[in-house]
């Protein structure tokens, strides 16, 4: 059994009522997620709040899980980063980070070997952000992990909102396209 | 505003992007909802582009959390002997047994420890898990290679868990959290070691039984930490095994597989 079998299994199991499974899932998950509250709140209090939050909504929700619509670490993943984005609304828009670094094109410095051990569909769509216009896709990383509107990218980029919003949606268009002709 | 280049476009076709993306002020935001409710292919393509953009948050950093974080998620869960009593079975299955069931424990050898080699004693140091004030920021917008990360509980002998590790490729981090206890001797400690294939073990070092940490691993251990390793806890004395393989009993196990 992988342990994306055994994950999925944890949260059907989770889904009766097994805490076991629960701790399961938590084991083998935690470090992933509170690296993603992290990334998006910036603060490591409420990330924890958050994602104590997460793990009470995975035990509450694990029957809505549907392994043959995503990986079961982006079901859990896409949890924290909702719970995180509404976490950063309610506190309105103190701590806006500057966009400066999101046009930095530096990839991770991984080698060939790593590469190839990406999962198809991770391999699908860092491929197609890759290919298209970098402030474009730093600016729809930011978007996606923050839950930054256009004016707010815009007002970081130091553009005016049209030209952040002809950025996205072409950059969405291009990543589109990509991903339908790999 | 002219169209532009965004004339292959339909307003609508735009809308369900953004608003999966999530780009959209709060006017934009409750007219997408709308139509969400009462337009079931503008629903679909909402769907379709949420599901295209998911993988994008596995590219955060792995963060260990803290040690105590379990049990308070733990506490704040329905106690199990309400269950219990709901069930009309006549008695509660172990949680314990439920893993130690799982095809997922076969085949993990014990015996492969026991092999001797010599190699270097101590590859790494621990080193705590870096401040997220440090790590947020920075891993921020980055060009991140999402790959599949790597987890193995660390099961004892009769399956309770010891030990939970996870390897995230992606930023290098190799997360060690403990899970359970193993009574050690003052002069005791507990040494982690990786076994691929038929070659002997490898020691990954001397592990913090107490607390969750994050431990550097030097490149060549790196490829070793993909699905299909196994890793091995041995019993040690003080610093670590003195010859560079396991001296004393192992007394847990596990396999690292993607998740």
């Amino acid at each position: 059994m992988s342990g994306r079998d055994a994950l999925v299994e944890a949260i059907a199991r989770t889904a009766d009522g097994d805490r076991a499974a629960l701790k399961y899932v938590y084991e083998s998950t935690s470090a992933k997620l509170f690296g993603v509250c992290l990334r998006i709140l910036n603060d490591r209090g409420e990330a924890e709040d958050v994602l104590q939050d997460v793990y009470l909504t995975i035990w509450r929700k694990a029957a809505e899980f549907d392994p043959t619509r995503a990986s079961p670490i982006t079901w859990v993943a896409t949890i924290a980063r909702n719970r995180s984005i509404d976490r950063l609304r309610s506190r309105g828009s103190r701590d806006m980070r500057p966009l400066d670094e999101a046009f930095e094109v530096a990839d991770g410095g991984d080698g060939a070997d790593v590469m190839a051990e990406r999962s198809e569909e991770a391999k699908r769509l860092e491929a197609a952000l890759a290919s298209i216009d970098p402030r474009a896709a730093a600016a729809i990383r930011s978007a996606f992990f923050e839950g930054a509107t256009y004016q707010s990218l815009a007002a970081r980029a130091g553009v005016p909102e049209g030209t952040m919003k002809s950025w996205i949606r072409r950059g969405m268009m291009s990543l589109r396209t990509q991903l339908e002709a790999a | 505003m002219s169209n532009g280049s965004d004339q292959d476009w339909t307003d609508r076709e735009a809308l369900a992007a953004e608003y999966a993306l999530g780009v959209l002020d709060a006017a934009e935001r409750r007219a997408a909802e709308d139509l969400v409710a009462s337009d079931a292919s503008f629903a679909a393509e909402v769907a379709r582009w949420r599901a295209e953009l998911a993988p994008i948050v596995e590219s955060a950093p792995a963060v260990s959390p803290p040690a105590d974080l379990w049990s308070r998620i733990d506490s704040q869960i329905a106690p199990p002997v309400a269950r219990a009593v709901e069930s009309a079975a006549p008695a509660a299955p172990a949680t314990a047994g439920l893993w130690a069931s799982l095809a997922f424990w076969r085949g993990l050898s014990f015996a492969t420890a026991g092999a001797a080699a010599v190699f270097a004693a101590l590859l790494v140091s621990p080193q705590n898990a870096p401040p997220p004030t440090a790590a947020a920021p920075e891993a921020g917008f980055q060009q991140t290679v999402t790959e599949p990360m790597a987890a193995a509980p660390i099961v004892m002998e009769g399956g309770s868990s010891l030990l939970a590790a996870s390897y995230d490729p992606s930023h290098r981090q190799f997360i060690v959290t403990p899970t359970g206890r193993y009574e050690l001797q003052p002069s005791q400690v507990l040494e982690l070691w990786i076994i691929v294939g038929d070659k002997a073990p490898r020691s990954l070092g001397v592990i913090d039984a107490a607390n969750p940490r994050a431990y550097a691993m030097p490149e060549d251990v790196r490829a070793d930490l993909a699905a299909g390793a196994t890793l091995a806890v041995s019993i040690e004395p003080t610093g670590g095994s003195p010859t560079g393989a396991p001296t004393g009993a192992v007394v847990a196990s596990g396999k690292l597989t993607q998740i």
